[in-house]
Parts: structure tokens; C-alpha cells; sequence
């Protein structure tokens, strides 16, 4: 009897969380994309990482991209607005730069169409590192060593604003996932996923909406959506002047996402509990303009609101 | 040892049964009498990254938001409804064995539902053929075609 009663115990065990027919579509593509005219080399990211933990790129020189894109908080950062030079406040929650090599465009908005163009952005903002990229290129030609690695990284072109902007795209795109415990599950160890977290990520996927945008290996459909957190953000709307689209805002991955709080795009919202109770309701402000139509009420239980909490924290690496 | 051997079959037919409470939501194998929440051009479109292949002019992505948000609205209740009503019909099959005729009232109102969405389905792909120009349709149903194979 006690045989069999260890026996039971290790069988449901060692079983673990069944895994899905598909697994497939939550695997990453092993290949990382890049444009034709910025093929990725070691040289280009070794430059890349330099330039990006770097304050030689802000105006004061008190910043750097990775200021607000930390590795510790998912490659994003734990104040509700990205804080530039001088403490200016943005208005915006700094996404996470993890599997930007697969993104279709870039910012909450999706004004950016490539890695290159995005790198750009919070070096020139007023906001955040206020420097003109000719400036920083002016600033790299006067450092012997970043003259030495641009050579080698991009030879016969020198320092430029589009090798700078070369070289910081080719380290973010090796900002990749792949070695969570979601992963390792998807891929065939079913150990690492509990009863609950195995619950929640069937919830998350067959009895609730959240994969009509948060799809895929990155968990997300590159689309925008409104979903009812109206601060008056115009977002994709602003971008395109479409008015349809006003109050709307890219779908971020929802890799990491339980080390890149606070939460949506102007990070009102303090716990990933609360994001999901939000998104399961509906949406915040019901009443939004144009909110999506694919926000419904789930009438999730709690218990089923944290199941999904514990599903989301198996992304974390 | 044979005595493990079927106390572990026993655990791996508990957990696959009774510590899966999806398992019975579901028709056996997988079956759905409803295919994916949104039809296949505007999933194309918005969903599957068709909008940044296609580039659409301000007037143009105005016009396919405003049709998505009427059909996603009435899409996402009508097949909520149905997936209901299949899990409905399923238990009742497969688990408490009502034969067919016990559930003509469910299956009429599937039946119904499915053809207001296959309505909604129909007025979509007519709303992008006359928005986008030739060039950007045909990337649309390329998109469609490869996803397909």
C-alpha cells in the first residue's frame, strides 16, 4: 500500500503539466532578423553594449539607454514614466527591449519601423537623454577607443549617426528570449510547470481573449489596441492622425513581465495582479472612446485571476 | 513492480482527466464548431502583422478600425455564444448521452449565430477590397494563402 501511495506520488510528479499539440507557436525562431544593410557580427554588438551602458549619450552625461532599459527589471525600469536628465518627467512606461529583433515596429505608439530608427529616439528626446545624435557622434570622435571599435565594427565608415545607431541596434537584438520556465516547458520538460501555473496558462489561452493579442512566442500581435486605460494619450492615434485609433497603444510582449512593473503604457497600474484583474474585466474605462471590442468581462474567479499571475511569472528569466 | 507500473498509470489517467478541468470543456481530440475569434483578413490584418506589410494610408487604416471595431464587438459576443453552447451540446453528448434531438433549440441558435458571423466575415473582406488598392489586397490574401499551408 505505501509502495503504490509512492508510486502515485511520483507518477503525478515526475507527469507534470501535459504539454500542448502546438507547441510551435510559443517557440522563438532560432534565426534573429536583422535589415540587409545591418547584419549582425560580435563586433557590432560588443560596440552595441558599450554604447548602450554608456552616459556618454546623454546631454549631462548622468544616462544611458540602459538607465531605463535594466537588465534587473526585465529591460524596462520600475518607475511608472521613463525619468530623463535633469529628473524630466516622460509621460510614458519604458516597454521592455527583450525580443525587439521580432517586433514589427517600436514605441507604445509604433512610430519607429525599425530597431535602428528606435534606438535614436530616447537619445534626442527633450525628455529623456536630450542629445542630438550629430552631437554624440561629435562626442564619440573625440574617444580613442570608440574610434578603434567603430573601425572595426563598421570599417571604411567611421562614426556616423546611422553606425551609432547600427551598432546599439545589433545589441538589442540580441535581447532575446528563451530560457524561462515557460520555455523549457513548451519544449519538453513538463516538470516545469506547476498544477497552477499549467492552469493559468490554459486559462490565459483557451478560456479567456488574452491570446487574440498577447499571442504567440513573443505574446504579442504587433497590433494596437485600445483597452480602456484612457489618460488622454492619443498613442497610434497621434502617430497616424486616424482617429479611430486614438487611445491606442502597441500590444507589449508580456515577456518578463512580471520584473517590469509598474504596467501599461503610462504605468498606472503597480502589480501584474492588477493589470490582469483589469484586462479580464474589460478594460479600466469601459467607456473609452475606441475601446476594442475584443474586451469583455471574463467573470474570472480570483483564484483564476492568480492563476494566470502564476502562469505569467513562468516567463521570467 | 507491477503494482508501480499501475498505481503510475492510475496517477497519469488522474492527472489527465480530473486535474485537467479543461479536458471537459472540451469536445474529444479537440473538435470546435467554432473556428478562431476573428475572421481570416482581419485576423490577417491586425493580428498576424498584415498592417505593417500593407502600409495603409491614414484614410485607409481609419476606415479598417472603424469596420473592426463594429465586427470585433459583435464577432467576440456571437462566438462567445456559441462556445457556450457547444460546451453545452458537448456535455450533453459526450458525457451525459442526450442523443441529437434533446438539443435542437442549442443547435438552432449555433446554427444562426454562425450565419450572422459568417455575414460579418463576408461584409469584412468586401470592406477590404474596396479600401486597399489592388497591390495591397493581394499582399493581404498572399498572407492568408501562406498562412493556410
Amino acid at each position: 500500500m505505501i509502495r503504490q501511495s509512492v508510486a502515485f506520488l511520483i507518477g503525478t510528479t515526475l507527469l507534470g503539466a501535459p504539454i500542448p499539440s502546438d507547441p510551435q507557436q510559443w517557440q522563438r525562431p532560432h534565426l534573429i532578423p536583422a535589415p540587409h544593410d545591418n547584419s549582425i557580427n560580435e563586433e557590432k554588438i560588443a560596440l552595441g553594449k558599450k554604447l548602450f551602458f554608456d552616459p556618454i549619450l546623454s546631454r549631462d552625461r548622468s544616462l544611458s539607454c540602459a538607465t531605463c532599459h535594466d537588465p534587473v527589471h526585465g529591460w524596462a525600469d520600475a518607475n511608472r514614466a521613463a525619468i530623463g536628465i535633469e529628473g524630466r518627467q516622460g509621460t510614458r512606461n519604458s516597454p521592455t527591449i527583450i525580443n525587439g529583433a521580432y517586433q514589427l515596429s517600436y514605441f507604445w505608439d509604433g512610430r519607429a519601423k525599425s530597431l535602428e530608427e528606435q534606438s535614436l529616439g530616447p537619445i534626442e528626446s527633450h525628455v529623456e537623454m536630450d542629445l542630438k545624435p550629430s552631437e554624440a557622434v561629435h562626442r564619440l570622435q573625440y574617444s580613442p577607443a570608440y574610434v578603434k571599435a567603430f573601425e572595426i565594427a563598421f570599417p571604411k565608415e567611421g562614426i556616423t549617426v546611422q553606425t551609432l545607431a547600427k551598432a546599439i541596434a545589433s545589441f538589442e537584438r540580441t535581447i532575446v528570449s528563451g530560457k524561462s520556465r515557460f520555455d523549457r516547458w513548451i519544449t519538453g520538460d513538463a516538470t516545469q510547470l506547476n498544477d497552477r501555473e499549467y492552469q493559468g496558462f490554459r486559462i490565459f489561452s483557451e478560456k479567456t481573449n488574452c491570446t487574440v493579442c498577447h499571442r504567440g512566442f513573443n505574446f504579442s500581435d504587433h497590433d494596437f489596441s485600445n483597452i480602456g486605460i484612457d489618460n488622454g494619450d492619443a498613442g497610434r492615434g497621434g502617430v497616424k492622425n486616424v482617429v479611430s485609433q486614438h487611445g491606442n497603444f502597441k500590444t507589449p510582449t508580456l515577456r518578463n513581465v512580471s520584473l517590469s512593473a509598474p504596467y501599461f503604457h503610462d504605468g498606472s497600474v503597480k502589480t501584474l495582479k492588477e493589470a490582469v484583474t483589469i484586462c479580464a474585466q474589460g478594460g479600466r474605462d469601459k467607456h473609452a472612446k475606441n475601446l476594442s471590442g475584443i474586451m469583455i468581462d471574463h467573470r474570472l474567479s480570483d483564484g483564476e485571476i492568480e492563476d494566470i499571475v502564476l502562469f505569467l511569472k513562468s516567463l521570467e528569466e | 513492480m507491477k503494482k508501480i507500473v499501475l498505481a503510475m498509470l492510475i496517477a497519469s489517467s488522474t492527472v489527465m482527466a480530473e486535474g485537467n478541468p479543461f479536458l471537459k470543456d472540451h469536445f474529444p481530440g479537440g473538435y470546435s464548431m467554432v473556428g478562431s475569434a476573428l475572421p481570416h483578413l482581419m485576423g490577417m490584418y491586425k493580428k498576424q502583422g498584415g498592417m505593417h506589410k500593407i502600409a495603409p494610408t491614414p484614410e485607409q487604416e481609419e476606415l479598417i478600425e472603424e469596420r473592426f471595431k463594429i465586427h470585433s464587438k459583435a464577432f467576440m459576443s456571437k462566438a462567445t455564444r456559441i462556445r457556450e453552447l457547444e460546451t453545452a451540446v458537448m456535455k450533453a453528448v459526450v458525457y451525459d448521452g442526450k442523443p441529437s434531438e434533446a438539443l435542437k433549440e442549442q443547435l438552432s441558435e449555433i446554427s444562426i449565430l454562425k450565419n450572422e458571423l459568417a455575414v460579418i466575415d463576408l461584409d469584412t473582406i468586401h470592406m477590404f477590397k474596396k479600401t486597399l488598392t489592388l497591390q495591397q489586397y493581394d499582399v493581404l490574401l498572399d498572407m492568408a494563402k501562406q498562412a493556410k499551408k
